[in-house]
C-alpha cells in the first residue's frame, strides 16, 4: 500500500514540470525528496504548511550529500499509514501555489 | 496567519533580485553567517571610512527568499550610516522582529522604515525568524571586527 502510494506520488510530481525529484532508486522507501527551481525549500515548506501539508525542508541530516548535489537544501515528503492519494493531489496543488507566489512559469 | 503578509511584493522582489549582491571593493570588515539546518548562508562585506561611516556594503550568499530579501533590504538601508547609527538600527530591527510592535528609532526615513516593516510578517512564522535575522547578526559580527562566523545554532 505504501509502495503504491509513493509510486502515485512520484507520478504526480513527475508530471509537474517545475518539480525535480531527487534520486530514483530501484527500491524506494516511503519518502520523496524534491526541489523546485526558483523556490527555496524553506519557502516551499512555509507555503505548503498554510494548506495543511507538512513536509521537511533543509538538509535532512545529510549536508555532505547536498554539497555533492550542489543544492542548498531540499524538500521531502514522506508517507505513513494515514496518508492517501488525495494528500499527494493536495501536495501538487500547493506546489502550484508556490509557483504562483514566486511567479514561476 | 496570512501568507500575503509574509511574502509581500517587496520581499519577493528583493528575494529574487537582491540589491548589493557581490563583494565590496577594498572592504575593511567582513563576516560570515550560516544556518546549518537549512542552508541559508551569507557573507557581509563593508567599508567603513575614517569618519566611521558605511561607505559601501554588500553581501554574497544563498538561501531562502526571506534571508536574501532581509540581507538586501539591510544593505540598502545601511549605506551612509555611521557605525553607531547602524548599531541602533540593528537593535531596533531585532527588537521589532522578536517582540516590539514597531520600529522605535528615528534614524531611518519614513519610506525606509516602511520597507523594513515589510519583514514584520515574519513574526507570525517563528520558524522563519532566524532567516530574517541571520544577515543582521552577521553584520554585527563584521562591525565588531572580530568577524566571528555566526551560526543560528549555537
Amino acid at each position: 500500500m505504501k509502495k503504491e502510494l509513493i509510486e502515485y506520488g512520484q507520478e504526480v510530481l513527475r508530471k509537474n514540470n517545475s518539480v525535480k525529484i531527487i534520486g530514483n532508486p530501484k527500491n524506494k522507501g516511503g519518502v520523496l525528496s524534491f526541489t523546485i527551481e526558483g523556490v527555496h525549500p524553506h519557502d516551499i515548506a512555509t507555503i505548503l504548511d498554510e494548506d495543511g501539508v507538512a513536509i521537511r525542508a533543509g538538509h535532512h541530516c545529510c549536508q555532505i550529500l547536498h554539497d555533492k548535489l550542489e543544492i542548498p537544501a531540499s524538500a521531502r515528503a514522506s508517507v505513513g499509514v494515514y496518508n492517501t492519494k488525495e494528500d499527494f493531489d493536495q501536495l501538487n496543488e500547493s506546489i502550484n501555489k508556490c509557483k504562483k507566489i514566486f511567479d514561476l512559469k | 496567519m496570512n501568507l500575503k503578509e509574509l511574502y509581500q511584493e517587496i520581499i519577493l522582489e528583493h528575494g529574487k533580485n537582491p540589491r548589493n549582491l557581490g563583494k565590496t571593493d577594498n572592504f575593511n570588515k567582513d563576516a560570515k553567517g550560516n544556518n546549518p539546518l537549512c542552508g541559508d548562508n551569507v557573507h557581509i562585506y563593508l567599508k567603513l571610512n575614517d569618519q566611521r561611516k558605511v561607505e559601501d556594503i554588500s553581501f554574497e550568499g544563498s538561501g531562502c527568499a526571506i534571508s536574501m530579501a532581509s540581507a538586501s533590504i539591510m544593505t540598502d538601508l545601511m549605506k551612509g550610516k555611521s557605525d553607531n547609527e547602524a548599531k541602533e538600527i540593528i537593535e531596533d530591527f531585532l527588537g521589532m522582529i522578536k517582540e516590539n510592535p514597531e520600529l522605535k528609532s528615528n534614524i531611518l526615513k519614513e519610506d525606509d522604515k516602511t520597507k523594513l516593516m515589510c519583514l514584520s510578517g515574519v513574526k507570525q512564522y517563528p520558524m522563519r525568524v532566524k532567516c530574517a535575522t541571520l544577515s543582521w547578526h552577521t553584520l554585527v559580527s563584521a562591525m565588531e571586527n572580530d568577524g566571528k562566523e555566526i551560526s543560528t545554532e549555537t
